[in-house]
């Protein structure tokens, strides 16, 4: 066991140059996520179907539904075109991306409570069953 | 085929994970800034944008949702939640610039955020035109052609050459967002174990009731390690700054829980009084954590080697349990824990439930990585009260509502952590001597 762990530790430590280029993987592949959702839940692309039936189980919106997705869509450009602007900016210095990357953590736990408050329409929550859609009854 | 909402909880796990492995491994650089104190126009510009999205956040969380989009606004969906929490987003993004950025970030964040002006305001001219109240557009028009303004004086005046005057915040003293923070998960916990139909305002069943009352005893888990923690190091200012970044972490995902259960005025589950404040709460401990990790002590203090001695192995293993129980309390109903839960009007304490298993994950981290090998020891000697404490209420107010099989698997996981936390106390080797790859101050290392 203290191998294992010597080994490990000495095995990051070769691999330091490497390490630092992961901040900015790590950022890079967060706003691609973002705009994947953005693109996702937008009704004027209406890509993989409508989005608010994708995401909410809801199968006929009512116009506020669709327009409050939408909103949410164009939202997560606010927080992301000044996120990628920054990285861009930083992009050869991986002790400010690490710090940009602690910054989207704490944009990662508050989405993580987000989702836990929202809950799955199975269980009363809201957020239903992509690809299908589950049954929503109110 | 999978579900949306698993899909996200493990995609947002897997982020957290991996966001704590490269934040460990890359050293990040240092405070050079304070928000209150900008050092150039674009710095200013952005302290701007931070401070109309501050606004802007005030009214649409605590606002009237009628303002914000005309006719019907029967909403089943969460959308202005995540609007509400983009805000906050952008915030904690300007806090980035303003405390770690130079006058080139400056310059990059001022123009991405005109950017998002000019795209926002194409946005409701073309596309929601007809579905944003009209009095309310118009003073978003307003405040759009103000914003832009600020940031085009920003960056004309602001050049990437200009020398950056560094101003290193004086900060508090870290033991008041602790004593703070502790105070008010005390009095959430008191609440809800003591009177939890005045938490929830509505007459609960026994069967609700009791799960109320874990939600209290929840806090409690994170709780009792936190201020355990906070003795142990109340006497060095740089590592009680540490527990100020287990703070903010817990406080913004109270933020994100609180935006997505709602105010009932909304629509939502949480009474508009007790959403307010908790909002304001959170998000004002949040800013004095922020202070606390800034004070001038925290600055000099050089972590030495950590050793993986059995405490904190020990605590790691009960990281382990915890995980795989939030996962299992945010994919499950609640139902597996109380059998008599009939219908989802205890659903937001289920949800809190999972929630502060996520915090004891954070409490924990902290005194894994940045606490002494004594810090870890007390800590696993509060640990062992806690599975204490909850395992006497399984078998007495809990015993009626508490399935016999889970029962039993709660009794052989706790009688497990608290024996790997006996031997973990006990033992006094070291497993493993981690090298310090980097001598940095306490302030760099903590994300």
């Amino acid at each position: 066991m203290i191998q294992v762990f010597q080994r490990l530790q000495t095995s990051l430590e070769k691999a330091q140059p490497a390490l630092n280029r992961l901040p900015l993987l790590l950022l890079v592949t967060f706003l691609l996520i973002e705009v994947f959702y953005g693109a996702l839940l937008f009704s004027g692309f209406n890509y993989g179907g409508d989005a608010v039936e994708l995401f909410y189980g809801i199968r006929s919106p009512t116009s506020s539904e669709v327009y409050t997705t939408d909103n949410h869509a164009q939202s997560i450009l606010w927080f992301t075109l000044p996120l990628a602007s920054l990285t861009y900016s930083a992009r050869s210095e991986p002790a400010k991306l690490s710090r940009l990357l602690s910054h989207v953590g704490l944009i990662v736990l508050t989405m993580t409570g987000l989702l836990v408050g929202m809950g799955s329409l199975q269980n009363g929550g809201k957020l239903g069953e992509i690809r299908r859609g589950a049954k929503r009854t109110s | 085929m999978f579900e949306e909402y698993k899909f996200s909880i493990f995609l947002n796990v897997a982020l957290i994970v991996a966001i704590g492995f490269v934040t460990s491994n890359v050293t990040p650089i240092k405070v050079i800034g304070s928000p209150c104190y900008p050092s150039s126009p674009a710095h200013k510009a952005v302290l701007f944008t931070s401070v109309i999205n501050a606004i802007l956040f005030y009214f649409l969380v605590l606002g009237d949702r009628s303002k914000f989009h005309d006719g019907e606004i029967n909403d089943r969906t969460s959308g202005l939640a995540w609007v509400a929490a983009s805000l906050l987003f952008a915030m904690l993004i300007g806090r980035f610039t303003l405390t770690y950025g130079r006058v080139s970030d400056a310059v990059a964040h001022a123009k991405a955020t005109l950017t998002v002006v000019v795209v926002n305001e194409m946005y409701q001219t073309f596309w929601s035109f007809n579905r944003f109240p009209g009095d309310s557009q118009r003073l978003v028009r307003v405040v759009h052609a103000i914003t832009a303004s600020v940031l085009m004086w920003g960056i004309r005046a602001s050049h990437s050459s200009t020398p950056l005057k560094p101003h290193f915040p004086r900060g508090v003293n870290p033991i008041i967002p602790v004593v703070a923070f502790a105070a008010n998960q005390l009095w959430w916990s008191f609440r809800l174990l003591h009177n939890p139909e005045g938490v929830y305002d509505i007459k609960l069943t026994n069967a609700e009731r009791f799960q109320a009352q874990i939600q209290g005893l929840s806090i409690l888990w994170s709780l009792i390690p936190f201020v355990s923690s906070a003795f142990a190091l109340a006497s060095k200012p740089s590592d009680l700054a540490s527990l100020c970044t287990t703070i903010q972490h817990i406080s913004l995902s109270c933020v994100g829980m609180l935006l997505a259960l709602g105010k009932r005025a909304n629509g939502g589950l949480i009474d508009d009084t007790t959403f307010g404040a908790s909002v304001a709460v959170n998000l004002f401990l949040f800013g004095l954590a922020h202070h606390g990790r800034q004070n001038n002590g925290t600055q000099n203090h050089n972590h030495t080697a950590n050793g993986l001695s059995p405490a904190r192995l020990a605590l790691l293993a009960i990281v382990g349990f915890n995980i795989f129980y939030y996962l299992d309390l945010a994919f499950s109903n609640g139902k597996k824990f109380n059998s008599d839960l009939k219908d989802d009007r205890t659903r937001a304490a289920t949800s809190w439930i999972s929630l502060n298993i996520l915090h004891v994950i954070f409490v924990l981290r902290n005194v894994i990585k940045f606490g002494s090998d004594n810090n870890a020891r007390h800590v696993a000697k509060t640990f062992v009260f806690v599975i204490f404490l909850t395992e006497t209420l399984n078998h007495t107010i809990g015993s009626e509502f508490i399935p016999t099989t889970s029962k039993i698997e709660l009794f052989f996981v706790h009688a497990f952590m608290a024996l790997s936390l006996a031997w973990g106390i006990r033992s006094k080797t070291i497993i493993a001597t981690t090298t310090p790859r980097r001598l940095t101050p306490a302030i760099a290392k903590i994300d």
